[in-house]
C-alpha cells in the first residue's frame, strides 16, 4: 500500500515518466488480456490498451485514490474496450452483439488465434452471454479475480457476482454440450 | 452460526454443507472448459510495449479540455437556453415575423451572453412570456432527436470520460 501511494505520488510529480514506466511494465500484461478477452484480435487489443495507458497518463492527476490504482486502471480499460466496440458497432451500422460475433468468427483466420475447436465454441459459448456475465466470467475464469477484487472493479456485490459466474458457467458448458463440443 | 463436529469440536463456516454440491458442480463444469482462450500475440511485443507506450503517452500530453467540466457545462447551457429564449421572445414580439438563424449575428449574441453582459437570465426572459410560448420553446429542445443525441454520443463521447471525470 506505501509502495502504491509512492508510485501515485511520483506519477503525479514532474518526473513522472519513470513512474509511468514502471506502472506499464507492472499493469501491462494483465491489462492487455483483459482487454484481448472483450476485444478478442490481438491489433484491437494493442489499440485499446494504448488508449488505456495514455489516459491513465494524462488523468492520473484527477486519481483521488479512493480505490486501487490497479481498479481504476481496469475500469478504465473496461470502459475503453467497450467504447471501441460501440464505435466500431456505429460506423459499421450493425449491434454491439454482431461486433462480438463477427470477431468470434475471425478468430478461425486469426494467426494470434492458437485455440483448437473447443476454444473457438467456447468463445461462441461467452458471446452468447450478457455483456456483465461475460464480463464476470472472462475475469473469473481467466484472469483469476477474486469476487472481492471483481466488487472493487466492478462495483457489484460479491453475492451478485457469485450468482453471475455460476449461470455464465451454466450457459456455457450447455452450449458446449448442446454443440457436442464437451 | 457456525457448523461444529461434538467429537473433535473443529468448526466449518455457516453453510458450508448447503453449499457444497453447488461449488462442486461448478468445479466440475469448470473442469470441462479449456485453461486458456487460445489467443497468442506476436513475438516480443510485450518487450516492446513499455518504449512505445511512453513515447505515445508523452507525445500526445497536451492541455486536455474537459467536455464535462462544469464550468464548460454551464456556460454550454445557459447561452443555448437564452439563445432559443431571444429567438422565441423576438418572434413572439414582432407578430410573427419570421426571423431565421442566418439573420441573427449567433457569435456576437454568444460573447455577449458569455462574457455576461447581458444582465438577464432565464427567468428573467420567462416572465416575458406566457404558457402558450413557453410550451413552444418545449418543442424547440425537443427538434435535437434522441437518435442525433445517442449518434453525438457514441461517435463524441465515451465512458471513461465520466469515470475520469
Amino acid at each position: 500500500m506505501v509502495e502504491e501511494q509512492e508510485l501515485i505520488e511520483d506519477l503525479k510529480s514532474a518526473g513522472k515518466e519513470a513512474a509511468f514506466s514502471l506502472l506499464v511494465s507492472t499493469y501491462k500484461q494483465r491489462l492487455y488480456w483483459h482487454i484481448r478477452n472483450m476485444v478478442l484480435n490481438h491489433d484491437d487489443a494493442d489499440d485499446v490498451l494504448q488508449n488505456t495507458f495514455i489516459k491513465v497518463f494524462k488523468n492520473i492527476d484527477k486519481f483521488k485514490g479512493d480505490s486501487k490504482i490497479y481498479t481504476w486502471m481496469y475500469r478504465i480499460a473496461t470502459n475503453e474496450a467497450i467504447t471501441f466496440m460501440k464505435k466500431r458497432a456505429k460506423r459499421q451500422g450493425i449491434t454491439l452483439e454482431d461486433v462480438k460475433d463477427s470477431a468470434v468468427e475471425n478468430l478461425k483466420s486469426d494467426v494470434y488465434f492458437e485455440g483448437g475447436q473447443i476454444e473457438l465454441s467456447l468463445q461462441k459459448a461467452i458471446a452468447t452471454l450478457p455483456h456483465k456475465q461475460q464480463l464476470v466470467f472472462n475475469m473469473k475464469y481467466f484472469e483469476d479475480h477474486t469476487y472481492e477484487q471483481l466488487s472493487e472493479i466492478l462495483d457489484t456485490s460479491v453475492g451478485g457476482l457469485k450468482s453471475s459466474y455460476h449461470i455464465a458457467v451454466k450457459k456455457i458448458t450447455a452450449f458446449l454440450k448442446d454443440n457436442e463440443t464437451i | 452460526m457456525k457448523e461444529k463436529h461434538d467429537k473433535t469440536h473443529f468448526e466449518a463456516p455457516q453453510g458450508y454443507f448447503e453449499e457444497f454440491e453447488d461449488r462442486l458442480m461448478l468445479r466440475l463444469m469448470e473442469e470441462s472448459l479449456p485453461d486458456s482462450p487460445g489467443f497468442a500475440v506476436p513475438a516480443a511485443y510485450m518487450d516492446n510495449l513499455d518504449n512505445s507506450l511512453l513515447e505515445k503517452a508523452t507525445a500526445s500530453e497536451g492541455r486536455m479540455i474537459s467536455l464535462f467540466s462544469d464550468r464548460r457545462i454551464y456556460y454550454t447551457v445557459a447561452t443555448a437556453a437564452c439563445l432559443v429564449l431571444i429567438f422565441t421572445l423576438f418572434r413572439s414580439v414582432n407578430g410573427g415575423t419570421e426571423i431565421t438563424l442566418a439573420d441573427v449575428p449567433v457569435n456576437s449574441v454568444e460573447s455577449f451572453i458569455t462574457q455576461g453582459e447581458s444582465g438577464i437570465d432565464t427567468y428573467d426572459v420567462l416572465a416575458f412570456m406566457n404558457e402558450e410560448e413557453i410550451n413552444a420553446l418545449t418543442l424547440e429542445s425537443e427538434l435535437i432527436s434522441e437518435e442525433s443525441l445517442e449518434d453525438y454520443i457514441i461517435e463524441n463521447l465515451n465512458e471513461t470520460s465520466l469515470l475520469i471525470e
